[in-house]
C-alpha cells in the first residue's frame, strides 16, 4: 500500500509552520507537547479532518478505561507487520490537543500525512469531539471500569460517553463481551443497524482463573447483553503469567506475551478482532501473533528495566482495576516494594477496595500523596519502612539498599511518579510509544 | 463480648472504597483487644441477627434506583434496629437511601428507609470537593465529597457539623444525626481519615456490648500515619 495521502493544499502551510514554531518554542522551555496543536487548530480548524480523510485505511480508535496505550501499541505492531505505514499517538497523548500536536509533527507543509492508517488511543471524555474531527471508521472499546470517579462522577456517565463515541464511529465497533456495560452497548448498536458489531472475550475458565476477573463496573440497566457475544472473533482461552492461549477462527494459539496477565491477553484478543476487520483479506493471524510476541511493553506497564545488578519492574496503579489486575498477575512474591502516589490523583478512597494480600511489606512509600498509601497499609496491619515524598530520592534509597533475594525491585507507580522514575533511571524515550 | 459490624450491599455501595469504614472500625476495635465479627449483606442474603454497628456506603444513582426495592424489603428491620440503638454510619448513596425520599429526576422520587428524617433532591449539579472540611463535635472532619444532592433535614434533626469547605447538605450544614445513626457525604473513606469520629461510633457500640474500649500505643502509631494523610487534605482547605 503506497498510495499517497490526499494533499491538503497550500492553505495549511502557514498553520503548520506556526505549529512547528510553537512546538520548537515548547521544546526549548522543556514543557508539554499540547501547545502546537492548539496553535494549528486555531489557524486551520479543519486541518485534522482533512489530514485524516487522506488516509487510505482511515482512522481507528482505541477506547476503554484501561489498556488503551497497550492495545494501541500492540495494534500498531500488528498492522505494521502486515506492511502498512501507521501513524499513532504517543502513549497517554489521547486528548484533542495532544493528538493534534502529534499529527502535526508528522504532517507535511501541504497537509499530507505519510501513513496508510492512523491508530489512536482516545480519552473517553473527548472521544466525541475527536471523532467529529477525524471521522474514525472503526473502534474497539476494551472495558468500562470504575475509574476517575473524581472526574466522571460515576461509571454510568462513562457508559454514556462510550455510547456517544460509538455512534460517531462510521461503520465498525469491536466490544468486550465480558464487560457488563459493553455487552449491552453491543445489543443497542446491533439494533440501531448503523454499525457492524463484533466481539472479543475470555472463556469462563480464563475469567475464573484471575482472582478478581476483569473488575468490570456494574451496570444496572435492564437491557440484555448481546447474544452475538457468544461468538467472539477472538477469545482468551487461558492466561497465566506471560503464557496465554488465544482462540481465533476456531484454532487455539499458544503465545508468550511481552507482559503478564489476563488483562494483557484480553488486549491481544481485542487487537486480533480489530486488526482482522481493518486489514480484511490481508490479515494473517500468524503474522499478527508473531508481531504480538515480538512487541515491547508500553513504558511503565509491566516494563522490566535493568539497573546495575538488579531488575526494576514498573506496574501502574492508576485505578483499582489496574492495581488489582497487576497484583493478580504477579507470578512472584515481591520482596522489595516501592509504592508512589500522585498529587494529581484525587480521592484515593478506592485503595480500600483493593485486595493487597500479595504484598507483605512495603519498603518505601513515595509521591506527594504517599501518606494515603501508608494509611491504607496501616489499617491492613501491613508494615512499611519509610515515607520519602520525592520519588527520585525514594528510588535512589531503594537502589542504595540491599539487593533483594529475588534480584528484583517491584515499583507500583502512579502516572507522574512513573514518568519521573523512568527519567531518573535514564530512560528518556518518553515520546515514543513502546519502551526501549 | 464480640462487636458485630454489618456492611449493607457491599457489592453495590462501595464506589469510593466504603468497605474502608468497616475495616477502620474493626481494626481499631481489634487493636484494643476486642473481638469483632464482620458481616456483609447483599441481594439474596439473610439479614441475620441484630448487629452492633451497621455501615453502608456510596454508589451511583443507577445503583440507588436499582437497590431501592431491596432496601424496602429490609426497611422495617433497619428502622427497628435504629430505634433499638444500633449504631449506623451511612455515607453518600447509603445515607440517602436511609432517608425518607430521593428525587432522582423530574419524574422519579424513590422512597427511602426512613432511619433519617431527611429528604434528598439528587438532581442538583455534581459537587466535587477534594478537601471537604466539617467543624463540629468531632473537631475537624476531613475527607472528600462527590455527589449531586441537596439534603434537607426535617425540623429537629441535628447535622453532624458545619461545613468549613465544600457543599455538604447545602445551606452550610453537613450530614444528619438521629439517635446513634450518622449520615454523611464524607468519604475518603470517612472513618479511615477521621479517627475521632470512628472512636465515637465505637464508644456507642461498646456501650451496647459491655466491652471497654481502651486505646494503646498501636492506636497512637496508626493515628500518626493517619495524621500525615489528613495533613495533605487540611493543607488544601482555604485559609
Amino acid at each position: 500500500m503506497t498510495t499517497l495521502s490526499k494533499p491538503g493544499g497550500v492553505k495549511y502551510v502557514l498553520p503548520i509552520l506556526a505549529g512547528r514554531a510553537a512546538r520548537f518554542a515548547t521544546r526549548l522551555r522543556g514543557g508539554g507537547s499540547a501547545l502546537p496543536g492548539v496553535v494549528v487548530q486555531k489557524l486551520a480548524p479543519n486541518v485534522m479532518r482533512d489530514v485524516a480523510a487522506g488516509l487510505p485505511h482511515g482512522v481507528v480508535f482505541i477506547l476503554g478505561s484501561n489498556g488503551k496505550s497497550t492495545t494501541t501499541n500492540i495494534m500498531t505492531d500488528v498492522v505494521r507487520a502486515h506492511g502498512l505505514r501507521v501513524f499513532t499517538n504517543p502513549s497517554g497523548a489521547n486528548m484533542p490537543q495532544g493528538i493534534a500536536s502529534a499529527l502535526l509533527k508528522e504532517t507535511s507543509l501541504t497537509g499530507r500525512l505519510d501513513a496508510d492508517i492512523a491508530i489512536l488511543e482516545i480519552d473517553e471524555g473527548y472521544g466525541v469531539v475527536i471523532a467529529e474531527q477525524l471521522r474514525p471508521r472503526a473502534a474497539v472499546i476494551l472495558n468500562l471500569l470504575v475509574d476517575q470517579i473524581y472526574r466522571f462522577g460515576e461509571p454510568d456517565r462513562v457508559a454514556t460517553m462510550f455510547r456517544n463515541i460509538a455512534h460517531a464511529v462510521d461503520g465498525y465497533v469491536a466490544l468486550n463481551r465480558d464487560d457488563n456495560f459493553l455487552a449491552k452497548l453491543g445489543t443497542e448498536l446491533e439494533q440501531g443497524g448503523k454499525h457492524r458489531v463484533e466481539y472479543f472475550g475470555s472463556t469462563p475458565e480464563a475469567l475464573a482463573s484471575a482472582p478478581h476477573g476483569q473488575a468490570s463496573a456494574r451496570d444496572y440497566s435492564e437491557i440484555e447483553a448481546s447474544a452475538n457475544g457468544a461468538h467472539p472473533v477472538a477469545e482468551v482461552v487461558s492466561a497465566a503469567g506471560n503464557e496465554a492461549v488465544i482462540r481465533f477462527g476456531g484454532v487455539d494459539y499458544p503465545i508468550t506475551m511481552p507482559s503478564r496477565g489476563l488483562h494483557y491477553a484480553v488486549d491481544v484478543a481485542a487487537t486480533l478482532t480489530l486488526a482482522a476487520h481493518t486489514l480484511g483479506e490481508r490479515f494473517d493471524v500468524t503474522v499478527a501473533l508473531k508481531a504480538v510476541q515480538a512487541g515491547k511493553t508500553v513504558y511503565g506497564r509491566g516494563e522490566i528495566m535493568t539497573v546495575g545488578d538488579r531488575e526494576v519492574e514498573i506496574l501502574m496503579l492508576k485505578n483499582l482495576a489496574s492495581l488489582q489486575l497487576n497484583l493478580d498477575s504477579l507470578t512472584y512474591e515481591p520482596d522489595s516494594v516501592l509504592f508512589a502516589y500522585d498529587e494529581s490523583s484525587y480521592d484515593p478512597s478506592w485503595l480500600y477496595n483493593a485486595d493487597l494480600s500479595k504484598i507483605k511489606h512495603v519498603d518505601v512509600i513515595s509521591g506527594p500523596k504517599g501518606a494515603f498509601v501508608a494509611t491504607r497499609l496501616a489499617y491492613e496491619g501491613k508494615t512499611f519502612d519509610r515515607i520519602i515524598p520525592d520519588v527520585t530520592e525514594a528510588v535512589q534509597a531503594v537502589l542504595d539498599g540491599p539487593r533483594p533475594a529475588s534480584g528484583r525491585h517491584t515499583f507500583f507507580l502512579d502516572y507522574d511518579q512513573m514518568m519521573a522514575t523512568r527519567k531518573y533511571l535514564g530512560y528518556k524515550d518518553l515520546e515514543a510509544g513502546a519502551a526501549s | 463480648m464480640t462487636v458485630s459490624i454489618l456492611e449493607l450491599f457491599s457489592n453495590d455501595l462501595a464506589l469510593n472504597g466504603d468497605t474502608g469504614n468497616r475495616r477502620a472500625l474493626a481494626h481499631r476495635l481489634e487493636l484494643a483487644g476486642i473481638e469483632v465479627e464482620q458481616r456483609t449483606y447483599n441481594q439474596g442474603d439473610a439479614l441475620g441477627i441484630l448487629p452492633d454497628i451497621v455501615v453502608v456506603g456510596t454508589g451511583s444513582s443507577s445503583a440507588q434506583r436499582a437497590l431501592a426495592p431491596e432496601f424496602a424489603k429490609i426497611a422495617e428491620q433497619l428502622r427497628e434496629w435504629a430505634k433499638a440503638g444500633v449504631v449506623f454510619l451511612a455515607a453518600g448513596a447509603g445515607f440517602h437511601l436511609l432517608g425518607n425520599s430521593i428525587k432522582l429526576d423530574a419524574d422519579t422520587v424513590i422512597e427511602g428507609v426512613g432511619v433519617f428524617d431527611v429528604t434528598v433532591d439528587a438532581t442538583a449539579a455534581r459537587i466535587v470537593t477534594e478537601a471537604f472540611g466539617i467543624d463540629g463535635q468531632f473537631g475537624l472532619l476531613i475527607g472528600t465529597e462527590n455527589h449531586s444532592a441537596v439534603t434537607t433535614l426535617a425540623q429537629g434533626v441535628a447535622p453532624i457539623g458545619a461545613v468549613r469547605n465544600g457543599f455538604g447538605n447545602g445551606g452550610g450544614l453537613e450530614g444528619a444525626v438521629v439517635g446513634n445513626a450518622y449520615g454523611t457525604h464524607l468519604h475518603g473513606p470517612a472513618l479511615v481519615l477521621n479517627p475521632v469520629f470512628a472512636d465515637h461510633l465505637i464508644s456507642l457500640a461498646v456501650a451496647r456490648t459491655g466491652d471497654t474500649y481502651v486505646k494503646n500505643e498501636k492506636h497512637d502509631e496508626l493515628d500518626q500515619t493517619i495524621d500525615l494523610a489528613r495533613e495533605i487534605l487540611i493543607g488544601k482547605l482555604p485559609r
